[in-house]
């Protein structure tokens, strides 16, 4: 893991979104907005292109379709709104006193570097109520162990992608503009490579 | 509500018309609504042939709304792409016209939550980022995997809003 460094991911990040086009100046009477006209965008929108035509995406949802022929994979990308292609695995539980907790577990493989996070997302639906917000842990629970361990050695194996250090998450990027983020404030390597709502997922 | 204050201004956005009747947060009056019928969403990802029933595919529409701020005359324009899934685990399928409704309902609200709020003067910039940022919230709470950010993906619809003519509320 020595080559992702918090310099190096932190150059890739730069390489695929500019500085200096902060939120307060975008100008939407242009086709574009400025930062949409950098290099930098076009090589992100390149990635993006070469993500959706991805062959070894489909033969991870293969991969992981056959492992776990009852549950069934999921393709949970947001095309065009993050930086990443994702898969999912649901897990229902049946509550005691009615309603059920949804455990997602999930992997998630930048489009912008062969680096990847595996994260879980529990929710909780009650009869008669609104679901809770589904909250997020890249320390999987005990019950999602399996499919956590399985997630991880196909993604590893069919697209040669190796974990993404999340002791460096939470780095921000300074003057860094992530267009797919609606936020004022900077974003972080995680934002950046991956996305910043990973827990919202179909 | 009535009239409070002088300090006067008016925003359309999405066919919404903001008479803000006072200086403080809170008290602008929000009229007009986006349609259903404006959502023309376009299918960017197909659903998968073997996948039945679960959750897969992405549609998606860029949606420009004109903003004009009443005493000034002002105009500037705020541009969106919401993306929505085809199919997810709450709802299964997700007709068109559910996406649609659900679209439209939750910008009216996001809109009328933001402007609602608006300072005279406040950048369009930085409203138009408060409502994608709202409108994100609401709408995933409707339609989980929702999206909603810059306009980015290419071959979809863009449609435009105007406020045609004067801007009494």
């Amino acid at each position: 893991m020595s080559d992702f460094t918090r310099k190096a991911l932190i150059g890739i990040a730069r390489r695929f979104y500019p500085s200096g086009f902060p939120v307060e100046e975008d100008d939407y009477s242009q086709p574009l907005l400025a930062h949409q006209r950098t290099p930098e965008h076009e090589r992100w929108r390149s990635a993006w292109k070469k993500a959706l035509a991805w062959e070894q995406w489909d033969q991870v949802l293969a991969a992981v379709e056959s492992a776990f022929p009852e549950n069934g994979v999921r393709d949970a990308t947001q095309p065009w709104h993050s930086a990443c292609r994702r898969c999912c695995l649901y897990v229902k539980e049946a509550l005691p006193a009615g309603g059920q907790t949804v455990i997602r577990i999930v992997a998630a493989a930048s489009v912008l570097a062969p680096l990847y996070v595996t994260y879980v997302t529990t929710r909780t639906l009650k009869p008669g109520a609104r679901a809770s917000s589904p909250q997020l842990t890249f320390e999987p629970p005990q019950e999602a162990k399996p499919q956590v361990d399985a997630l991880t050695r196909v993604i590893e194996r069919e697209l040669g992608y190796r974990p993404f250090p999340l002791e460096l998450a939470e780095v921000t990027l300074p003057d860094v503009r992530v267009g797919y983020r609606n936020s004022l404030a900077p974003p972080t390597l995680l934002d950046a490579l991956f996305s910043d709502d990973l827990a919202n997922l179909p | 509500m009535k009239e409070e204050s002088p300090c006067r201004w008016h925003v359309a956005v999405l066919l919404f018309v903001v008479l803000q009747m006072g200086c403080a947060r809170g008290l602008n009056t929000v009229t007009g609504r986006i349609t259903p019928a404006h959502y023309r969403f376009k299918t960017v990802v197909e659903l998968s042939k073997r996948n039945k029933l679960r959750p897969d595919g992405w549609r998606a529409v860029c949606i420009n709304a004109r903003i004009t701020e009443g005493d000034s005359g002002a105009t500037d324009v705020c541009k969106f792409e919401v993306g929505l899934p085809l199919r997810n685990e709450d709802l299964g399928d997700i007709p068109p016209e559910v996406a649609q409704r659900s679209a439209a309902i939750t910008a009216n609200r996001a809109a009328h939550l933001v402007l609602a709020e608006a300072r005279p003067g406040e950048m369009i910039a930085v409203l138009c980022l408060q409502f994608k940022d709202r409108y994100e919230q609401l709408l995933k709470e409707e339609i989980a995997g929702a999206r909603v950010s810059q306009c980015e993906t290419e071959g979809i619809e863009t449609v435009y809003f105007d406020i045609p003519g004067g801007l009494t509320p």
